[in-house]
């Protein structure tokens, strides 16, 4: 495995460099602040002559969300080392602190780069409790915030917040739209399958809500789960024709592997939230990967679009392997970042127009159009309804079979 | 055993599970062969017990257990970042070995022909244990050590050695259980977390210092663990701790061990 461990090294590496760098640029800052007291420097939009723009990214590099964390890390370097590492004459520099997997911690490191740090802006969050927890001391701190990862609902619902843009989705996007594509084109009889948790049941309760069919039984493992086969009796006792899931991450591998193994998807199709068929669960499990599974999200690698070519050739290159929609999201993080900068021309001292900036911004991403939902702050995604196949070059990938546009949480 | 002979909280068992199935992975890369792996993960984990024994644990025997669960948790938290800067964060899976990919269906019920396999390569390692720790010379020294260390040391016996042998033979175990269970269960940085606190369990359910409660503890864990969400739906953690506070209340020492 030497690609992903050199990955890995390079975010230890880049966290020295950083450091060393944020002290230059304390000197370069207080230099730049002197001069411009004198009257002397206008910002352009060529060379970097503000003062840098600290981003601080509260993302995990260990525990159990590490490789989402890693692959967020890397999409937006990825971006900011496209952009030059600037923006609106304002060089950029990223903070990384571990977000670990637990509130706590996560508000603790938020605390530390808004106190210690003086960030400019903090990006991040891949658990939903962690970036629920830190949601308030943001709020409170009028701190600029991009959410990368975290999709509990309540983020763009009672807890919405002026100052956090969420750039990933909420649990309900992807599993809305598959309700009625089921009912229509797989099957009327289907059994649930999520994780026990805010996520999971959040996506099942979307699910339902454009499902016309009959839910045949709801099976509910825990987080974390090891032993699915319990839970795979329960499916087969239900008797039903396709099950939808909410899994990710090591519950995807485990019940995939242990269902594989015991032949479940014999005469019951799959259909489910993307997250549990992406590149991380199929590159584990290879041939114990459900080929065939139906799932909706916000973005496939297959997409056929020019800046998701861009993205996964570029990020294939740099780190030596697939991106995944982690990454995506990482990456267009990063690009909301500099587009904002770019957009006020670097003044960010007035808060108000910055929010505003971050709020107008509009691109063409891997994912499709970008923009942001006035009403609840979270992004307007495309959901793509994809099928997972083996590709001869690529093993085992998504490829869009039908595209709903515009999905925007209903904001209550 | 571990706990009951030696006294020694060993938080590490662990990782020693996860570093064995990663030997295993290691193994399985370079030849493909997953017998082998089985074989290569208990010896490997086997000289790493012994060395972590003669260097380490032998100093601090006397030191009670708070200074066993800080060192062992140290270890814990370097074995799993060792493990995550070499493999990095994500989850590996070890291929099914050839010939136990299907299911088999008996009276109607459609068993993992690997699951199967596992039941009966565990029933076996039990039984050998067992046999082991109540026929064997080395099993009888082991129940003697359990019962009076001291009166032990001065029949003339080097508990020393004992010492090395059974902690470098616990982890082994551990590594061995760690390449079984990679084809079923995945192999990545945290699994030894998510093991630790069934085994711990187990052995205080069972009852410390005695195979037969360790055997009769995983059986009643599993069942509590299988049963669970099907009775209980949605308190699957639940019924585990219900059952081990039952059997505390009931007996402190656990169902086979001895009173203190």
């Amino acid at each position: 495995m030497p690609n992903s461990s050199d990955a890995f090294l390079g975010v230890g590496f880049h966290d020295a460099l950083t450091r060393r760098q944020v002290l230059q640029a304390g000197l370069a800052g207080a230099a730049t602040i002197g001069l411009a007291a004198c009257g002397q420097t206008e910002p352009t939009g060529g060379g970097t002559t503000g003062p840098d723009f600290k981003v601080g990214a509260v993302l995990p590099s260990s525990k159990v969300y590490a490789e989402l964390g890693t692959s967020i890390t890397n999409g937006m370097k990825l971006y900011f080392d496209k952009a030059g590492n600037k923006a609106g004459g304002r060089k950029i520099v990223l903070l990384l602190e571990d977000e670990e997997a637990t509130p706590d911690v996560a508000l603790a490191k938020t605390r530390k780069l808004v106190e210690q740090d003086n960030v400019d802006m903090v990006a991040g969050y891949v658990a939903s409790p962690d970036a629920v927890g830190a949601r308030d001391y943001l709020d409170q701190n009028a701190m600029p915030t991009l959410i990368a990862n975290a999709g509990a609902n309540v983020l763009s619902r009672a807890k919405k917040s002026s100052y956090i843009y969420r750039t990933s989705f909420s649990n309900w996007q992807p599993s809305h739209p598959m309700g009625a594509y089921v009912a229509e084109n797989i099957s009327k009889k289907v059994t649930l399958l999520y994780a026990n948790y805010a996520a999971g049941s959040e996506a099942a309760a979307a699910f339902k809500e454009t499902f016309t069919g009959t839910i045949l039984a709801e099976v509910k493992p825990p987080l974390n789960n090891q032993d699915y086969s319990t839970y795979i009796s329960q499916i087969r006792a239900s008797k039903p024709e396709a099950i939808y899931f909410f899994l990710s991450g090591t519950d995807a591998n485990n019940f995939f592997t242990q269902a594989k193994q015991v032949d479940l998807f014999a005469n019951i199709k799959v259909t489910g939230a993307g997250f549990g068929v992406e590149q991380d669960v199929t590159q584990a499990i290879g041939d114990k990967s459900p080929v065939g599974a139906i799932t909706g999200l916000h973005w496939a690698y297959t997409l056929d679009n020019k800046e998701n070519k861009d993205f996964t050739t570029a990020y294939k290159s740099k780190y030596g392997r697939l991106a995944d929609v982690f990454a995506m999201q990482g990456y267009d993080t990063a690009r909301v970042i500099i587009e904002a900068l770019n957009a006020v021309k670097g003044k960010t001292d007035d808060k108000q127009a910055f929010l505003k900036a971050i709020a107008a911004v509009k691109f063409k991403s891997p994912r499709g159009d970008f923009r942001f939902d006035p009403a609840t702050n979270n992004v307007v995604n495309p959901i793509y309804i994809r099928e997972l196949v083996k590709d001869p070059s690529l093993g085992y990938v998504n490829k869009v079979k039908a595209t709903v546009a515009s999905v925007a949480d209903p904001g209550q | 055993m571990i706990f009951g002979l030696m006294d020694v909280l060993n938080l590490a068992h662990g990782s020693f599970y996860m570093l064995g199935a990663y030997v295993g992975l290691t193994v399985l890369g370079v030849t493909g062969n997953f017998w082998l792996a089985l074989i290569a993960a208990p010896v490997a984990l086997c000289v790493l017990g012994a060395l972590i024994e003669v260097v380490f644990f032998r100093r601090i025997y006397r030191e009670g257990h708070l200074m066993q669960v800080l060192l062992t948790f140290g270890f814990t938290l370097v074995f799993v970042d060792l493990i995550r800067w070499r493999f990095g964060p994500q989850t590996h899976s070890l291929p099914t070995p050839p010939g136990l990919e299907g299911a088999v269906h008996i009276l109607g019920v459609t068993f993992a022909s690997y699951k199967l396999f596992v039941i009966l390569f565990a029933s076996m390692v039990a039984l050998v244990l067992l046999l082991a720790w109540r026929r064997s010379r080395v099993g009888a020294i082991l129940r003697a050590g359990v019962a009076d260390r001291e009166m032990l040391g001065l029949l003339g016996i080097d508990l020393k050695r004992v010492f090395t042998g059974t902690f470098a033979f616990g982890a082994a175990l551990a590594g061995l259980a760690g390449v079984v269970v990679g084809p079923y269960l995945g192999v990545y940085p945290g699994m030894d977390e998510s093991i630790l606190v069934l085994v711990l369990v187990v052995v205080v359910v069972g009852g410390l210092g005695s195979i037969e409660g360790a055997i009769l503890g995983s059986l009643l864990i599993g069942l509590a663990y299988a049963i669970g969400p099907l009775v209980l739906g949605g308190f699957e953690a639940a019924s585990i701790f219900a059952v081990m506070a039952i059997v505390l209340l009931v007996r402190p020492q656990g169902l086979l061990g001895r009173r203190q």
